[in-house]
């Protein structure tokens, strides 16, 4: 819990102390940047942020329900569909559109949610399918005995059941818009993100971009509350002869509009999140000598190496999380806390990664703890673990919730030694921890702020190769680093296919074969 | 037996030895250089050269965000710094963080474009440029800065955001050159002289003057040439003609990139052959091709589209007349400036 907290306040606290240490400097740049100007690009990106959760929300949950309740022809597609825009970065989807339509309808508040929104809905997507196939039904049909119409037992039952879930999924889409910068500066919209940058760098002062950031924490931790409540509030802790009563339920034939429906959307969603910023980039990958894929090739597998060390950090965390937290009401507090680790999504990144650059210092705890380690790769994947630890806590907190309370105590009884128990509740979780890992790997592939500005000498990453491009609209340059990107994606992307395929499987099936020992 | 054993142990402790000798000046022959400029420019191709030349190893972290931030934290960790905004330089020079060249290092670099006490000098230069539309804008109707805030031109301007670092450094040589009042004067009347709220970057105003949406702009003069080379950008720049500012009066501002040498660099005299490298006429004459900048050498000529478009305005060489403002007063005034671009609403766009 301690590792948990200094990853989640950690960043903050040590901006705020920075901004307190250059006091008279802060307070004067905080009196010009609580400007009217400044004010109204906060309330901007509050709003692309509410208007890119609304745009995940709305693609994410009609499809969930309908895949989930409906046996619709040619699932595994849709669900290709759908994932299909994590395998864009905003901004390089972004980039293709706004080169597509030479500036026109991209900029503005609406084409960047839509753009931030569309990439963040297979997340959304993915947390509410896993929660739909968990919910008991039960509870929904004894509403509809008890007098509810339908919709009155969908609304009042099911969507309240689905709050968290439904808070997760808005959480990553707002956090993403909120501390946006690539996507936004290309959508041409003057967003928090943006006017951090530009303040920071105008008036090249650290304590203008130490006192910024720590006011820009104050949103991300009032969601991460916010969202902690309703977790703890709302998600209930299923009963495992109800999973297994839902896990027999099979899915009904679907009438022909919910097919049409779900192909529709999905195909729409597969289109502009997708398939057009494809087709151009693969257009202009046709143009790439063979010398430059050689340095493609270089730079991705330094890449493809720096995601894994991430993921893996990542599972390990979460591997030994799942064994230090029980099931139950207390793993219930422990791991909502969790939520608490989203508040460092909604920092600006260039703000969490000028906490990372103070942190690491000359002469600071950071450096002397990290010596020479400090000038490799290893802080950039420090840094990265610590953003993207909810995309793995999360589906973590989920099984531990599902988790029958009393399966520690029957493993205590019949499995032999240490080690076994170790490993039958690892092998409950691990399809959660793969889940989570494959997340945090397509993600750590698109990160760019911390990679840039936390880099070791002679350091490389993809994500840089398209920013420096993008930096000057040679965004037909860009296409052989995206595609590339995305090839180093796809097994990430089955992981989370196959996920998606066994999340009704009974949860003893980790305590089949347990002989009581002896 | 054992001599020959003591020999051979001798011979390898030897050959371990010169290894270790040879690995510790490799390490010594290395440099490290923290650069904001991109890596897709010249800069790369310029340090492999250096390599070749000097046999040195050259280090180098390409980071675009956060520059003096991470020279501050980490004063230690660079022996060169090499930027596109020479503010920066005069800041870490404020701070402590950099150190004097020697004359000899500098030597190559004319006078103007070298920081009084010799710690940071100019490798290139561009200039802040006024952009208009071709075909409604006549040719001699915009002649200076000031003509933008005009109200004739209301609606008619385009322009990326007032707190962006290049329109910041702007208004900062507008106060540093003409005082505080006059440049508000001016900022505020460009601000209301906005087609739409400032947002995208500088090519993106001449996509703006293209589609009809403004008629005039602000941008760096470099991205005129780079707009005419790429297929799908060309037609934005046959839609502007670029024009220098006060040509018959002061001059027009510039942009500065520039070059510095840490406090700490551990090897100061290959630090210094790299920045003197930096001026050499090969590497300015390959920096004026691909970026397109102006060279600090006066024998390094301007790159052909700005030649063609300084002699729309009679302009010899394409070299054009440089308002000059002292980058001390510059660093001084930036606060100012931004106080300024929020006070008179400049990112709200017409409305305000």
């Amino acid at each position: 819990m301690f590792a948990v907290a200094a990853a989640a306040f950690g960043p903050g606290a040590i901006l705020g102390v920075f901004t307190l240490r250059h006091a008279s400097e802060s307070g004067r740049w905080l009196s010009l940047a609580l400007s009217d100007a400044f004010v109204s690009q906060l309330l901007l990106t509050l709003q692309v942020s509410a208007l890119s959760a609304a745009v995940s929300l709305a693609g994410a949950i009609p499809l969930a329900l309908a895949l989930e309740r409906y046996a619709i022809r040619g699932r595994l597609a849709l669900e290709v569909m759908i994932l299909s825009p994590l395998l864009f970065a905003p901004y390089t989807a972004a980039g293709a559109w706004v080169n597509i339509l030479q500036f026109r309808f991209v900029d503005g508040a609406v084409a960047m949610a839509v753009q931030v929104g569309l990439a963040s809905l297979p997340i959304a997507y993915l947390i509410l399918r896993i929660a739909l196939a968990r919910l008991p039904l039960a509870y929904e049909e004894a509403a509809r005995v008890c007098g509810h119409s339908a919709a009155s037992a969908f609304f009042r039952v099911r969507l309240k059941l689905l709050t968290g879930p439904i808070a997760a999924g808005a959480l990553f889409s707002a956090a993403r818009a909120f501390g946006d910068y690539g996507c936004a500066a290309r959508n041409g919209l003057n967003t928090f993100g943006v006017s951090f940058k530009q303040i920071w760098a105008g008036s090249h002062s650290d304590a203008v971009g130490a006192a910024l950031a720590a006011m820009s924490a104050i949103p991300g931790l009032v969601f991460a509350v916010l969202c902690l409540v309703l977790w703890r509030r709302f998600v209930p802790q299923q009963p495992p002869d109800l999973l297994r009563a839902q896990a027999a339920l099979s899915r009904l034939a679907p009438p022909w509009g919910i097919t049409l429906g779900a192909w529709a959307l999905a195909g729409l969603v597969f289109v502009l999140g997708f398939l057009v910023p494809e087709a151009w980039y693969v257009s202009h990958a046709l143009d790439i000598r063979a010398p430059a894929l050689l340095k493609v090739f270089d730079v991705a597998l330094e890449t493809f190496v720096n995601c894994l060390a991430v993921c893996a950090v990542l599972s390990l965390f979460a591997a030994v999380s799942v064994l230090a937290i029980r099931p139950g009401e207390a793993g219930l507090r422990a791991s909502g806390s969790f939520w608490l680790l989203s508040a460092n999504l909604f920092f600006p990144p260039m703000a969490f990664a000028l906490a990372w650059v103070v942190a690491s210092g000359d002469g600071s705890v950071g450096a002397r703890l990290l010596g020479s380690w400090r000038d490799g790769p290893l802080l950039v994947i420090a840094a990265q673990c610590v953003k993207f630890a909810p995309f793995i806590l999360l589906p973590v907190m989920d099984t531990l919730l599902r988790e029958p309370p009393s399966a520690r105590d029957t493993l205590q009884l019949y499995a032999p030694g240490v080690a076994s128990r170790v490993w039958h509740t690892l092998r409950f979780h691990m399809p959660a921890i793969a889940l989570g890992a494959a997340l945090v790997f397509v993600e750590s592939m698109k990160e760019l702020e911390l990679a840039s500005t936390l880099q070791p000498f002679d350091f490389e990453a993809v994500s840089l190769k398209i920013h420096t491009l993008a930096r000057f609209q040679a965004e037909q340059r860009i296409a052989p680093w995206a595609l590339i990107s995305q090839v180093m994606a796809l097994p990430a992307i089955g992981v989370l296919l196959w996920r998606l395929r066994r999340d009704a499987a009974p949860p003893d099936r980790a305590f089949r074969g347990l002989q009581p020992a002896t | 037996m054992l001599s020959a054993v003591l020999k051979t142990n001798w011979a390898r402790l030897a050959m371990a030895s010169a290894s270790l000798c040879a690995a510790l000046s490799a390490e010594a022959a290395e440099l490290r250089v923290l650069t904001d400029r991109t890596d897709d420019g010249p800069i790369r191709a310029v340090l492999e050269a250096f390599e070749k030349e000097s046999g040195a190893q050259v280090k180098v972290v390409f980071i675009d965000q956060g520059l003096l931030a991470r020279m501050s934290s980490r004063p230690s960790e660079a022996d060169v710094v090499i930027t596109l905004e020479v503010g920066l330089l005069e800041q870490a020079k404020r701070r402590g963080l950099l150190s004097p060249m020697s004359p000899k290092a500098l030597q190559a670099v004319p006078p103007e474009f070298r920081d009084p006490d010799g710690t940071y000098f100019v490798d290139a230069y561009r200039a802040r440029a006024i952009i208009a539309s071709r075909s409604r804008v006549a040719p001699d109707a915009i002649q200076s800065y000031e003509d933008l805030a005009k109200p004739q031109w209301k609606g008619k301007l385009c322009i990326r955001s007032g707190l962006h670092d290049y329109n910041i450094a702007l208004f900062d040589q507008f106060i540093a050159s003409w005082g505080e009042d006059k440049a508000r004067a001016v900022i505020g009347g460009m601000a209301a002289n906005l087609a739409r709220a400032p947002k995208g970057n500088d090519r993106e105003q001449a996509a703006g003057i293209a589609q009809g949406v403004c008629d005039l702009a602000l941008i760096n003069s470099y991205y005129y040439p780079k707009m005419l080379a790429s297929p799908a950008q060309k037609p934005w720049a046959d839609a502007i003609q670029v024009i220098f500012p006060d040509q018959s009066g002061r001059g027009t501002f510039i942009m500065r990139s520039g070059v510095a040498i840490t406090k700490v660099a551990s090897n100061r005299e290959l630090a210094e052959r790299l920045a003197a490298f930096l001026v050499t006429p090969k590497v300015q004459a390959s920096m004026v091709e691909r970026t397109p900048q102006y060279s600090v050498l006066p024998s390094v000529p301007a790159h052909p589209s700005m030649i063609a478009v300084g002699k729309g305005q009679g302009l010899k060489d394409g070299r054009f007349k440089i308002q000059w403002v002292d980058l001390g007063r510059m660093a001084s005034s930036r606060e100012a400036a931004i106080k300024i671009v929020n006070e008179v609403g400049f990112d709200k766009g017409p409305a305000s």
